[in-house]
């Protein structure tokens, strides 16, 4: 009866503390997207090749995502290559994040002791400089006379003066690498400091040995930490401009983020930057569906 | 916290081998304290590289 007399007290309840996420997410993702929408099927000026965006969809023109499409493959497809390559940057730059972030993350979860505070000090402090400064530092020691080629060439011993910031995809994908591993670290530490040492010294008293506990405890008790962690980092990625501008510049290495970019830039080409903002969104999806199928496992093992 | 007996062989003058180090499954994480302290160098080394030579140099 009690529980009967509680129930229209607490049935708006959760609803009510929905509300304030649920309209900062229309006012600041639906509503652009929609914006975007409306661009990209809508039209342009044909004098000033403003974009002119049509609000009812009913009137929608698909002709400018028809256009990118049609260009993605085939002999007229140069959009193809900057798609492929931003999958392998950004595959590759989120390996690389993982290998590096997983030991630093559960050594500071695990191991730090009275060092811990300072550590994760040292580890949040990336986030204290502005990205664009902490990739300028990056050109400067990257440049042909910068500190990384006279470091190489041992004060002028040897002749080595490679040129870094000249269309590499490597200096790319170690911009990408040096820029989003501090994002990788915290969602995994927070993971990682939550597993319950028992578990790990339990499997150790067993006769587990150090990799078969990771691999049959700390593995998969940190599964999904690591799927947020890499989606988390992942998703910036994969519309990263700024990184490649600075790092390369070339066209050899640009990726969506710098198509999207250069055709926002365009005069007359806005709706071809959101075909390409729908296809990422599309691309994305596939990890957020993967993300939502571990979340749901693992409230299915909770229960 | 659990503790284990392990026998652990010792040199005459006491220390331990490497493979004995290798073997111990309680040894204290030396190969992740080294990645650790590397990437909070390699994070932060580029930046005050750059403060202290390259943005001060005009």
């Amino acid at each position: 009866m009690a529980d009967r007399a509680k129930a229209p007290a607490t049935r708006w309840l959760w609803p009510l503390l929905a509300l304030p996420g649920t309209a900062w997410m229309a006012v600041f993702f639906v509503a652009p997207m929609y914006v975007v929408f409306a661009i990209l099927f809508g039209a342009v000026d044909p004098i000033l090749r403003q974009p002119i965006p049509v609000w009812n969809p009913f009137s929608w023109d698909v002709s400018q995502f028809g256009f990118v499409l049609e260009h993605i493959t085939g002999a007229d497809g140069f959009f193809g290559p900057a798609l492929m390559r931003t999958v392998g940057y950004v595959a590759v730059a989120s390996v690389l994040c993982l290998l590096i972030a997983y030991p630093v993350a559960y050594y500071t979860a695990r191991f730090a002791g009275r060092w811990r505070g300072l550590l994760l000090a040292a580890l949040i402090a990336p986030f204290w400089i502005s990205y664009m400064m902490r990739m300028l530092a990056w050109v400067n020691l990257l440049q042909t006379d910068g500190l990384v080629n006279r470091t190489l060439s041992v004060g002028g011993l040897f002749d080595v003066h490679p040129s870094w910031l000249s269309g590499r995809p490597s200096t790319v994908v170690l911009g990408l690498v040096y820029g989003y591993v501090p994002y990788m670290i915290l969602p995994l530490f927070a993971g990682l400091d939550r597993i319950p040492a028992a578990t790990l010294e339990a499997a150790r008293d067993l006769g587990a040995s150090r990799f078969e506990t990771f691999r049959r405890v700390t593995w998969p008790l940190s599964r999904q930490a690591v799927v947020v962690s890499v989606l988390v980092t992942t998703l910036p990625m994969l519309g990263d401009y700024f990184t490649n501008d600075l790092l390369s510049g070339s066209p050899e290495t640009s990726m969506v983020g710098n198509l999207i970019n250069n055709s926002v830039l365009t005069p007359g080409q806005t709706g071809q930057a959101g075909a390409f903002v729908v296809l990422i969104l599309l691309v994305s999806i596939v990890p957020m569906v993967i993300y939502v199928r571990a979340g749901r496992s693992g409230a299915d093992v909770k229960s | 916290m659990t503790t284990t007996n392990v026998s652990v062989d010792r040199g005459t003058d006491g220390r331990r081998g490497p493979l004995t180090w290798w073997r111990d499954p309680w040894r204290k994480p030396r190969g992740l304290l080294l990645i650790t302290l590397l990437y909070v160098a390699w994070s932060l080394a580029p930046v005050l590289i750059a403060v202290m030579f390259s943005f001060n140099a005009g």
